[in-house]
């Protein structure tokens, strides 16, 4: 209990100890953060303490003035969306990006369903199900989709469902650990696929060298699209820091 | 209260014709004398200016330099340039045109244009 009062008590003294520097240079993280370049954010933050400034003079507190200031700049992300949209250049970055991520996302799917007709394919062959059940299988894969998202977007939680899914792009950080977890995945499954192609190969061709060259040349060609689509998208990552004007 | 699709509309003429009047002038600066001019009628939110005006200086309608103020801190202090008040002559040409249609619909006066 001691202990715990003591914390609160030294949490409510650092509050209390309103720090400007720190405050201002906390916000100016963030806007530079959603994508605002740093000559912009100068030009912010010289807008903030005028309006400081104002507001002292009529009486409130530093700290007051501050939380005012900012509020009436308005939220770090509405900010920035304002300003990327004032930059058709950027508007652009952003429409790339966006279309590297759905190709990313499309080429992750492709693999999904290429991976799930296979283990259908195996299910039905161990059981001892053929030609009819492989159509099945390829149909089910792929059409299985299509009343999920039908179903989604009828009840509305479609919007909700892409914004959960597009928050890891907001930060570079979280983009580049999202992109290599996917590429991995990707060149995982391409690789088992890979591998089990290669045991059906009749033993006259499956000499360990050409093996090795196919093996790793497939998987590096199956690499080159993900990859370079990762790069595009960590280049333009929207709301990344930009070059300073 | 103006509603948000004109205060995005007038936000070009109100800058153009501010730093005209001022010959330089901030960002703070401008948008208080906005509240002053509207009485308060035309709201823009704090940051919604710096996009607008960033346009302007990619048009070349305005320049920007950064000076020391009084307060001893840096501003960024924009001026029109002669392509900005050629937009300007052109935009309020166009603006008294509307004002001029609505006046003689409302039987109010006409000014010339």
């Amino acid at each position: 209990m001691a202990d715990g009062s003591q914390l609160i008590g030294t949490i409510m003294e650092t509050q209390n100890r309103f720090d400007l520097n720190r405050a201002c240079l906390r916000w100016r993280q963030d806007l530079v953060q959603q994508g605002i370049t740093p000559a912009e954010a100068n030009e912010l933050e010289s807008h903030l303490h005028d309006a400081m400034a104002d507001l002292q003079s009529r009486g409130l507190s530093q700290e007051e003035a501050f939380w005012i200031a900012r509020h009436r700049l308005g939220p770090v992300f509405d900010l920035a969306d304002q300003f990327a949209k004032a930059n058709p250049a950027r508007v652009w970055q952003d429409r790339i990006f966006w279309g590297a991520a759905l190709t990313l996302v499309w080429l992750a799917w492709m693999q999904i369903v290429g991976l799930s007709i296979a283990l259908l394919r195996t299910f039905g062959d161990s059981v001892g199900l053929h030609g009819g059940w492989n159509y099945l299988a390829v149909q089910i894969v792929t059409l299985l989709p299509l009343p999920v998202v039908a179903v989604l977007l009828a009840r509305g939680t479609l919007s909700k469902i892409c914004a959960v899914l597009t928050r890891p792009f907001f930060t570079p950080r979280r983009l580049a650990t999202v992109s290599v977890v996917l590429v991995a995945g990707m060149l995982g499954v391409q690789s088992l696929m890979l591998y089990q192609i290669r045991s059906y190969l009749p033993a006259h061709l499956t000499g360990q060298v050409t093996a090795a060259i196919n093996f790793f040349g497939s998987l590096l060609a199956s690499a080159v699209w993900p990859v370079t689509l990762v790069l595009v998208m960590l280049r333009l990552a929207p709301r990344q820091k930009q070059p300073a004007a | 209260m103006i509603s948000k699709d004109l205060v995005a509309a007038s936000s070009r003429p109100l800058i153009l014709s501010i730093l005209d009047e001022e010959g330089e002038s901030y960002g703070y600066a401008i948008l208080q004398k906005v509240r002053e001019l509207s009485k308060e009628e035309i709201n823009w939110t704090d940051g919604m200016l710096y996009p607008v005006l960033h346009r302007l200086e990619r048009e070349e309608l305005i320049t920007a330099a950064w000076k020391e103020a009084q307060t001893g801190r840096e501003r960024k202090y924009y001026r029109l340039t002669q392509a900005g008040r050629n937009a300007l002559k052109e935009e309020r040409q166009q603006w008294l045109t509307v004002h001029n249609s609505l006046a003689r619909l409302w039987r109010l006066k006409t000014v010339s244009i």
